[in-house]
């Protein structure tokens, strides 16, 4: 009775430490994927800063060209890209995510506007699916290590349709990483390219530029590769981003492990305590009844015989 | 020379090429352009070119001068005239000696097999199986699509390597 409750213990204890090992295991890649993804964040940063003051230099030129710039008043349809992860086990990372997603596009929808949906990440399309909402494109298999050609890949989906009018507006739900200690949820427009992203960083020097080809042509040009740009940086973002969830999520279920393993020893340490100390309690019962019966034999026979009786 | 040019080759994975030069030419939309020092402000769009890059100093030690070229698969051109700086931003780009010869040629001859079948280039699926994953994978971007485009890129690749196209 006792010793199957100390076997009872000892059997969920072993199977919370076969737990934390794996939490630990998944908090050690993810620690580790996290500070390449920051170099990848780093390295990407000055081509994203170029191509902005190349777009910024060529915006405040064009004159023409006022559907790929600023914001339209009331878009009738819109496309949603939404980044998150592949695999659970990132504390809130996915659903937080998925949850704005909802929001914006049912809030969209009270507008009456239209939505479509891009997932990257195969949680983002299992969550929409399973709610009966249509998602035009699905990609999964890059948040882990997003390379330039995911980008262009993603790119290639959200893009064609607002150029051909298909869309007045695509906006892009995903994680920012700011620093290892904060990553915000945000939801931005890729395009029209916001006015912000345009006339910021207004070019030293009066910028008396010669554009080839002409600035207009050049911005159509631009729009595109600059997408890509903005969706390449996301991606790598939302990557940082899912590492660093991962790597807190599961540091925090290894320490509940710990604290559960501790728990689970000292209850099994005084189920077993009990049992030894029943245990002595018997023995020590018996060899008293043993030499009380040494000294009287007659007496115990007779105890016997009484019983037998 | 008294103002050296700063050259920067830019892609979103890295700075391809940081160095300081005498001039660089390359091919625009609108046809060829050289870059001197101080030459004044100017955005254009990039063609699929071989970017030349002449005289670029070297580690930092200005005596060891040499010629340098890159395949730079479309992008922009920005020249800065008061940081007197040429800087090329481009989705896809190579130094010359990093060119994958013998893959380049390969994928010109699909290229051309291609588009004298009238298909489109099966360079996409050669590109994921050989080579290194990743770098498959970015190559590969280079060898989809038409097999006129592709046949200019990978022409383009060879040149920069500085071999030469193979016969025929």
């Amino acid at each position: 009775m006792a010793g199957g409750q100390e076997r009872e213990l000892r059997r969920r204890i072993r199977t919370v430490e076969s737990t934390q090992k794996i939490t630990r295991a998944f908090e050690l890649i993810a620690a580790s994927q996290i500070v390449r993804a920051q170099s990848r964040i780093a390295g990407a940063r000055p081509y994203v800063q170029g191509m902005q003051r190349v777009l910024a230099t060529t915006a405040a030129e064009a004159t023409g060209a006022t559907r790929l710039l600023g914001t339209p008043e009331r878009p009738a349809s819109a496309l949603l890209l939404l980044v998150v992860a592949d695999r659970g086990l990132c504390g809130g990372y996915n659903l937080m995510a998925l949850r704005t997603a909802e929001r914006l596009m049912s809030a969209g929808e009270a507008e009456g506007r239209a939505y479509q949906l891009v997932t990257v990440g195969r949680k983002g399309a299992g969550y929409f699916r399973f709610r009966h909402r249509e998602v035009r494109r699905a990609f999964t298999h890059m948040t882990d290590r997003p390379s330039f050609a995911d980008a262009r890949a993603v790119a290639g989906e959200v893009v064609p349709p607002f150029l051909s009018g298909e869309v007045d507006l695509v906006e892009l739900v995903s994680w920012r990483f700011r620093s290892a200690g904060s990553q915000v949820l945000s939801t931005e427009q890729v395009l029209p390219l916001p006015a912000s992203s345009a006339p910021a960083a207004a070019p030293a020097g009066g910028g008396f530029y010669d554009f080839e080809p002409a600035p207009e042509e050049l911005l159509e040009l631009l729009v595109p590769q600059y997408a890509e740009a903005v969706v390449y940086q996301a991606l790598l973002e939302a990557s940082a981003s899912e590492h660093t969830a991962r790597q807190r999520a599961m540091s925090a279920a290894t320490e509940n492990a710990e604290e559960l393993i501790k728990t689970l020893r000292r209850v099994m340490n005084r189920v077993r305590q009990d049992a030894v100390t029943t245990e002595i309690m018997e023995i020590v019962g018996g060899a008293e009844a043993l030499r009380h019966g040494a000294r009287e034999p007659v007496a115990a026979e007779n105890d016997i015989e009484e019983r037998s009786a | 020379m008294a103002t050296p040019l700063k050259v920067e080759i830019v892609t979103p994975e890295r700075v391809l090429l940081s160095t300081e030069a005498e001039e660089v030419s390359m091919r625009t939309d609108a046809g060829e352009i050289a870059f001197l020092a101080r030459h004044e402000d100017f955005i254009g769009a990039a063609d699929i070119t071989v970017v030349r890059i002449s005289g670029a100093v070297q580690g930092g030690d200005a005596d060891a001068r040499r010629d340098l070229a890159a395949a730079v698969h479309g992008g922009f051109v920005h020249v800065d005239q008061d940081a007197n700086q040429v800087r090329i931003l481009a989705g896809v780009a190579e130094l010359g000696e990093e060119v994958d010869v013998a893959r380049a040629r390969r994928a010109l001859a699909e290229a051309e097999a291609a588009s004298a079948a009238g298909e489109p280039s099966p360079g996409a699926e050669a590109g994921a199986t050989s080579g290194g994953a990743r770098r498959g994978a970015a190559l590969a971007l280079l060898e989809a699509g038409s097999p006129a485009a592709a046949a200019r890129r990978a022409r383009v690749r060879l040149e920069a390597a500085g071999a030469r196209e193979p016969a025929g």
